[in-house]
């Protein structure tokens, strides 16, 4: 099976309603789920990341297609884990201790789990505790996220809790991080937008190409 | 000429009425309406020179025979129908024409400072009285002060023992000797009790002068009370000048996290903006400083730390704890402000972190909780806050809308101040514009942001997404690129080179579109979860209440057409400017204000959206234009004819 150009343009589009019914037909259709994930969905969502880094797509219509490319994955994702297909990698990601914003980090778990991650949502709020147990449960990456200024040094904290476990990767971004602030508290990785998020984990865990 | 001038009777007529008078003025053919009523001296606001883009000379047509724009019209006798008197000429005989006041000069909004005031009794909070003090006797000599009270409870002042706070009572032997036993004792409320906050030699009743101040994160302004009559004296305006470490809220936190750190921001804004502002206000008025006894202040909760000196990293992360929300009778000398040593401080309480006392003031200035059915106040700054009145429980929120609507983020946004682009119309693809003051523009402001997505999305050179439409741009012959950081970026000029005060083309690029979309989002999806959470949408709305300097001069259909204000219909919102400095002026002059404050602080729900499930669902159906669901704007598709 090829890609799905009807399921791809939806997605880019940002059609949620046309995703859903693509998807359903599809599956009814006796489509593997696998492949629609990786042929035609992954694709659309990497595309974009792509032209979001080259400025030609802006945040909003990353949104709105992150949410049509949610709404596909919560009908095929309980198959393909019922198939026992094997993810890229497992990562765990979280807004950090004191900050509520969730969006930004949304949107970056939106994309991972497009390119093919299995994606632990920790949520907002997350102390080292949380990530901890992530990793504890097979997280190979921990991504943080911080909208304030105010919020954004705990990221150190978590950085440093890290250090006895070289294993584990840390990849940090937000509004108020800076690649500068990354190399300062020993990050391993560090991206500045939604689409640049997965090319750094990709990095991280030597998957990037 | 065209046949209907010909047809035209010989004597035409215009009867203006304004303010509660009829002037009367004869009319010469092809003359529009507001230059007949220059020539009747009627001040009409013309802002952008008679283009028909400001909207600020609107005219109501009650009877006669008109061309507007080129579309004839007659309206009978006792009939209503809106127009712009610039655009807009008399077709002969009689005609009468309403010019309400808002559309008049002296009424004109001015930036930052005008405000709109609920009914209230005139009761100061601090009051002077003249007390005429025996001297003392061989025989009976009491101590000063204690003589003094006697005089003052002769004054009509309640019994009891006066705070006398010790620069007052190091003031009283030269007082009474230089005013010969007369004095002038200015008393008022403090920490539960009257205190005698000056004492003037002689007779100085006449002047009694507070000053009201909204400490804004982007702008402050100062009013100059006189506490006798309530009349504002003066009024100014600056910057912040704490702008020049940080923009916005959560980086002047970090700012502050060192006391030295702290200090100097407190000192950016006392001694860089404040004093200098008490300052102009004083020279304006032609009074002295150190006859001011009483301020009041309102602002967010962050901006009232500072100034305060009080560390606000606890406002920075959650639970988003203050030090204190309920603040009266700081004496000014500590605080460092350049007023009477003696001088107080009062500060509106704030509901929390993020709703701050100036939001307290809003709902205290619009009388919203008096108000029955269902009732929304929206307050849009660099942070957007809302409030929700249902008649009997208040929520508020706040929503870090971002500073696309005070023109910050924008490739070429400006603040709204002398040279901003604030209006603009776009009409069968040509573009025309209206600046503040009439210069030549330097920027876009909000309101003029707002004029331009919306017609973009009407006439189609906008998509539901906010992207340019690509051929249409080219073949209005507005398409440019632009280089940025990371390439060349779409955008629409506004203005050429040669028409701006800076040289340089204005644009509006897709970048700036997406802030707007960004920021539009936050408030109304804001606004929207609020209304769930009392089960209600905006059709149920009764009034909409619009706060802050940026809601002035917003054309409120283009704001729904862009969907960020609900779709309804104009009578429903009630502009009421600058709030935060109402509330600042009602602590002064108004007895009732304080236990109002500390009724709306005590009855407000704080309603957290980022721990609001539906937020994020409806925040994301907003960054469409206008929306993901476009049954929701009505209207709005109707004007724009995509209905």
């Amino acid at each position: 099976m090829a890609r799905n150009q009807e399921l791809y343009d939806a997605i880019s589009k940002g059609k949620r309603k046309d995703v859903e019914s693509i998807v359903n037909k599809e599956i009814a259709a006796g489509a593997d789920p696998v492949k629609m994930l990786l042929e035609s969905m992954v694709p659309a969502m990497r595309d974009l990341g792509d032209r979001f880094s080259r400025n030609e797509v802006y945040v909003p219509e990353m949104l709105i297609a992150a949410r049509a490319m949610q709404a596909g994955l919560n009908i095929i994702e309980p198959m393909i884990a019922a198939r026992g297909h094997k993810p890229l990698g497992k990562v765990c990601i979280g807004t950090v201790k004191g900050d509520l914003h969730d969006i930004g980090k949304n949107l970056v778990a939106m994309m991972l789990k497009g390119a093919g991650f299995a994606v632990m949502d920790l949520g907002v709020d997350c102390d080292v505790q949380k990530f901890s147990k992530a990793v504890d449960e097979g997280a190979q990456a921990v991504c943080l996220s911080a909208l304030l200024t105010t919020t954004m040094p705990y990221m150190k904290d978590v950085v440093a809790h890290f250090k006895a476990r070289p294993n584990v990767k840390v990849v940090i971004g937000g509004a108020p991080v800076t690649q500068q602030y990354a190399s300062e508290i020993g990050a391993h990785g560090y991206a500045d937008n939604a689409g640049e998020a997965v090319r750094a984990v990709e990095r991280c865990l030597g998957l990037a190409k | 000429m065209p046949s209907g001038v010909e047809g035209m009777s010989e004597t035409m007529r215009v009867v203006f009425r304004v303010n509660g008078a009829e002037v009367v003025v004869e009319a010469e053919p092809g003359r529009t309406l507001a230059e007949l009523a220059f020539e009747g001296d009627i001040p009409l606001n013309t802002a952008c020179g008679g283009n028909g883009v400001c909207e600020r000379c609107a005219v109501v047509l009650h009877e006669g025979a008109f061309v507007i724009g080129t579309e004839r019209c007659a309206v009978e006798p006792g009939g209503r129908r809106d127009a712009l008197a610039c655009q807009t000429r008399p077709a002969g005989g009689r005609a009468v024409v309403e010019v309400p006041a808002a559309s008049l000069l002296e009424e004109r909004a001015q930036i930052h400072d005008d405000f709109v005031l609920p009914p209230h009794l005139h009761s100061p909070r601090t009051k002077k009285y003249v007390a005429d003090v025996p001297a003392p006797d061989l025989g009976h000599a009491p101590a000063d002060v204690e003589r003094l009270e006697q005089a003052l409870r002769r004054s009509h002042l309640p019994d009891g023992r006066f705070h006398v706070p010790l620069p007052v009572l190091r003031r009283l032997p030269a007082a009474l000797r230089e005013g010969g036993g007369r004095v002038t004792a200015t008393v008022g409320p403090c920490g539960g009790r009257l205190s005698i906050l000056a004492l003037d030699p002689g007779d100085t009743s006449a002047e009694h002068l507070a000053v009201a101040i909204d400490v804004g994160t982007t702008t402050v302004v100062c009013a100059l009370v006189d506490m006798t009559t309530g009349r504002i004296l003066a009024r100014a305006a600056q910057y912040n000048q704490q702008i020049r470490k940080a923009d916005d809220v959560a980086s002047r936190i970090s700012l502050s996290r060192e006391p030295e750190d702290l200090d100097r921001m407190r000192r950016l804004i006392v001694e860089d903006t404040l004093n200098p502002l008490i300052h102009k206000v004083c020279a304006r008025a032609g009074v002295a400083p150190a006859t001011i006894t009483r301020l009041a202040a309102s602002g967010n909760s962050v901006m009232i730390h500072l100034l305060l000196g009080l560390p606000p990293e606890g406002i920075g992360a959650i639970p988003f704890a203050t030090v204190v929300s309920r603040h009266e009778g700081y004496a000014a000398r500590e605080i460092g402000l350049d007023v009477s040593p003696t001088a107080l401080l009062d500060l509106v309480p704030s509901m929390s972190g993020y709703v701050g006392g100036d939001i307290t003031s809003d709902v205290y200035a619009s009388q919203l909780l008096e108000r029955h059915g269902l009732h929304l106040l929206v307050d849009i700054g660099t942070n957007g806050e809302m409030a929700l009145w249902d008649g009997r429980r208040l929520r508020v929120a706040a929503t870090a809308a971002g500073p696309a609507f005070e023109g910050a983020g924008l490739r070429h946004g400006c603040r709204a101040s002398h040279g901003a682009i604030e209006h603009v119309r776009c009409e069968s693809g040509a573009i025309s514009w209206a600046t503040i003051g009439r210069g030549r523009p330097i920027g876009i402001c909000g309101s003029g942001i707002v004029d331009l997505v919306a017609q973009f999305l009407g006439c189609g050179l906008l998509t539901g997404v906010g992207r340019f439409d690509v051929d249409a741009l080219r073949a209005a012959g507005r398409l440019t690129e632009i280089e940025g950081s990371q390439g060349a970026v779409r955008a629409c000029r506004i203005a050429g080179a040669d028409e701006t005060e800076t040289g340089q083309a204005i644009v509006l690029t897709e970048a700036d579109v997406a802030e707007v979309l960004k920021a539009k989002a936050a408030v109304f999806a804001g606004t929207k979860t609020l209304l769930q959470q009392c089960g209600k949408s905006f059709k149920d709305l009764d009034s909409v209440v619009l706060a802050g300097g940026f809601a002035r001069h917003l054309n409120l259909r283009h704001a729904a057409w862009i969907g960020l204000l609900p779709d309804l219909p104009v009578e429903r919102f009630h502009v009421i400017g600058n709030g935060s400095l109402a509330g600042a002026y009602l602590a002064l002059v108004d007895a009732r204000a304080f236990d109002a404050f500390d009724a709306i602080v005590r009855k407000a729900e704080v309603v957290e959206l980022n721990l609001t499930p539906q937020f994020e669902a409806n925040f994301v159906d907003a960054l469409m234009l206008p929306g993901m669901d476009e049954s929701e704007f009505p209207a709005a598709m109707a004007e724009m004819g995509r209905g």
